[in-house]
């Protein structure tokens, strides 16, 4: 009897697929095991904007992982953890920095999104892992799912996203609106600006993994030109400086027009932006090897 | 182990599959139990299995000691209790002592305090409160100590209600782990019923008014609504309540499915009309332990009424101190003592109501205070309580519950459900005969599909951390 209301009900409620492919994206981006010789870190704009695939098909000796995270920061924590995925024993191996303010001031510092993943219970990430397909039939409503399905309203889904095993997130969100991340940035440069102890710190770490072979390439993700400015502004992002000091650790920069590249909401790129931004990243680092 | 994790699902089908095996080979069952017992702890943190095989020993030992040597029982009991209450203090009040004693004196005893005892044992307050009960009633005369050392752990560790009760007391539970009786047809279904009923109340009602009251309690400012403020403590209430009583149906379900009987531990206590009601129906096996094991021991109300009022206070504020080591916890059980005083003295309310208005006005007493009393219980500090205060009895802002219509949803159901056991329509209910099972067996198909599709985001119950 119960199976008969579990069949019906899960036939009749609506999914949300998404929760799933999402929960099981960062389970796997944090806890899987394998290795790569070419390494990405940032935050958001970088998860989203920088295609391995695409790196891949300009690089083709190199395996790419996308290993930013949201609000993720670029400090001693995920060199760490981005350290156990390079495969040193290939001969040559890339790290890609994604230099946004964010990735460099204290709000970033502990990367939680990162931090919860890593600390999750082990048998929730199994779940996440491998059976989130299946418990997507068994997706929780709640009553106002069910009153909008009764009524027939449907859900406005204007952001696509799809998560990649590499790391990367293709998204898409219509209607674009440029300005729609800038009151998140206001808000977060009004408490934590550039903190310049951490590009030091960012340096120091380039400069050990240059002295051990590792080639170290940085960028700053490209934004809307308005969120560029807030960010040089409000946020004490200072590229000129920061690209020395980078370049004097041993990495090489490279310097991004960020008016090349559409963005959804000023922060994040389209996917085909992103696909066309990682291609010119490739075809920089190519040239520079 | 959560009881509502798939691990769990697999623990427990693996478990009760090898269970069927056991029959009448006690030892075996024994073995079994205990082995499943502390692979179900230790799968949160096995490192704090030493602390449940540790002080089970002492106090296995003290109470064999105690019936052997009755000349010194007074110091193996002692040591029993120091080294329990001991191994409590360490690890769940040392980080609240030390942190009182640096604000008062200005020194920085928590920072030398090593992390590890920072870390509060999950359960830790349920099974050292079971295990000194056991030393306590083996001293007292009224339980044979057991030398079966698997009887006894399997008594003390048994994983159905290990981490939140209920409390079980030795003279309950160790004839039956030691005598063999069959699990009936009736016992299975009964213990799924329980099962079901307490999955509901934790996975649907409670997980589903969690986001209420973290969005009210968690927020920094606070809200300047005093409808909204009942709301949140109304949610609150029904949370832990479905909380705590859904991990007790599970717990008495798996019991009964092993063939054992868990005492009630709640029996609908928003119910009542006077605060001892509710004292009677609210967590009942820790209320009679502390009645049991503070209260009668300080002499109870039997010494005259000033000393019958001091030692309730006594035993509420410890009490409140149990559930947690802050000093809204202690507000909160010293809010009850005040309460319960002033129910003594003026006789008013009571459970013995034969007029229906003044039952209800009884009744609205007893809830108003329950709640006052939850706002301590919930905040992040005293201050934060008595903000919250202020506001709810300011009686302005906005007429909004701050529910929402999926919260209004579920808070509608187990208002219902609690208004149809104060008005005994449940009782009137009464299908017999086939159509009766048919009826019941719709109704648990449904509860169960309603649990998978309308579950909340699963979290910790909230007892885990007392």
């Amino acid at each position: 009897m119960a199976i008969i209301f579990i069949v019906i009900l899960g036939s009749v409620l609506p999914k949300n697929p998404d929760k799933y492919l999402k929960d099981r994206f960062w389970a796997y981006k944090v806890h899987h095991k394998k290795s790569y010789n070419f390494i990405i870190l940032g935050d958001s704009r970088t998860y989203r904007g920088v295609s391995p695939y695409d790196i891949e098909q300009v690089l083709p000796e190199f395996r790419v992982f996308n290993f930013a995270f949201s609000n993720g920061g670029l400090n001693p924590a995920i060199y760490k953890a981005a350290e156990t995925r390079l495969d040193i024993k290939t001969d040559s191996t890339i790290i890609l920095l994604g230099v946004s303010a964010l990735t460099i001031n204290n709000l970033s510092l502990p990367n939680e999104q990162y931090i919860q993943e890593l600390t999750r219970a082990k048998e929730e990430v199994m779940e996440r892992m491998y059976l989130g397909t299946y418990l997507n039939y068994f997706s929780s409503v709640t009553p106002t799912k069910v009153r909008d399905l009764i009524e027939d309203k449907k859900p406005l889904s204007n952001y696509i996203s799809i998560y990649h095993d590499n790391g990367w997130v293709e998204s898409e969100k219509f209607p674009q609106d440029t300005m729609e991340a800038m009151p998140f940035y206001v808000k977060d440069f009004e408490l934590h600006t550039t903190n310049y102890q951490l590009v030091d710190q960012l340096c120091e770490q380039i400069n050990q993994w240059t002295l051990r072979g590792i080639k170290v390439f940085a960028f700053r993700p490209p934004a809307s030109e308005p969120l560029i400015s807030l960010e040089d502004s409000a946020g004490n992002y200072n590229e000129a400086l920061i690209k020395q000091k980078v370049e004097k650790a041993g990495a090489h920069w490279i310097d991004i027009n960020p008016t090349l590249y559409k963005t959804y909401d000023g922060s994040h790129l389209y996917k085909s932006q992103a696909r066309k931004f990682s291609k010119h990243i490739a075809n920089e680092i190519k040239n520079s090897l | 182990m959560l009881f509502n994790s798939i691990v769990f699902l697999l623990f427990a089908t693996l478990f009760f599959s090898i269970w069927q095996f056991t029959k009448s080979n006690i030892t075996f069952k024994l073995v079994l139990l205990t082995i499943a017992s502390f692979v179900f702890y230790g799968w949160w943190d096995w490192r704090f299995l030493f602390l449940i095989i540790l002080t089970g020993l002492i106090d296995y030992l003290a109470a064999i000691a105690i019936a052997q040597i009755p000349k010194y029982k007074k110091a193996f009991l002692i040591s029993s209790l120091l080294a329990n209450i001991g191994v409590l203090s360490l690890f769940k009040y040392s980080g609240f002592i030390s942190e009182n004693i640096d604000q008062l004196l200005g020194t920085s005893l928590n920072n030398q305090i090593n992390d590890f005892f920072l870390i509060t044992p999950v359960g830790i307050s349920f099974y050292t409160f079971q295990s000194m009960s056991y030393t306590i009633d083996v001293y007292k005369g009224k339980l044979k100590p057991t030398k079966n050392i698997i009887q006894f752990f399997a008594y003390l560790s048994m994983f159905p209600q290990l981490v939140a009760g209920p409390i079980i007391r030795a003279k309950d539970m160790l004839p039956q782990l030691i005598g063999h009786r069959k699990v009936t047809k009736e016992d299975t279904w009964e213990g799924f019923r329980f099962i079901v009923k307490g999955y509901f109340k934790k996975m649907v009602i409670a997980d589903n008014l969690a986001p209420i009251v973290v969005t009210a309690f968690n927020n920094t400012m606070v809200a300047d609504s005093s409808l909204f403020w009942w709301g949140a403590v109304i949610a609150f209430a029904f949370q832990i309540y479905c909380d705590f009583a859904g991990y007790s149906d599970i717990a008495r379900g798996l019991a009964r499915w092993m063939g054992y009987d868990f005492p009630d531990n709640f029996n609908h206590p928003y119910i009542s009309t006077s605060l001892r009601e509710f004292w009677g129906r609210w967590h009942i096996s820790l209320s009679t332990w502390f009645r049991d094991y503070v209260y009668i021991p300080l002499g109870g109300n039997k010494k005259g009424k000033l000393r019958g009022h001091i030692n309730m206070w006594i035993t509420m504020v410890v009490s409140g101190l149990w559930h947690g080591a802050a000093w809204t916890y202690v507000m909160w059980g010293a809010l009850h003592a005040m309460f319960l005083s002033i129910e003594r003295v003026l006789r008013f309310p009571t459970e013995k109501f034969s007029n229906q208005f003044l039952r209800f006005c009884g009744w609205l007493l007893v809830i108003v205070q329950v709640l006052v009393a939850w706002v301590f219980f919930r905040a992040n500090s005293i201050e934060h309580a008595f903000e919250i205060l202020k506001v709810m009895f300011s009686f302005k802002g906005s007429l909004s519950l701050g529910w929402g219509f999926d919260g209004s949803i579920f808070m509608l159901l187990i208002i219902l459900r609690e208004i149809m056991i104060y008005m005994g329509i449940d009782k009137r209910i009464n299908i017999k005969g086939t159509k009766g099972v048919f009826a019941e067996m719709i109704f648990y198909a449904l509860l169960i599909a309603i649990i998978i599709f309308f579950r909340g985001n699963g979290s910790e119950f909230i007892y885990f951390q007392f």
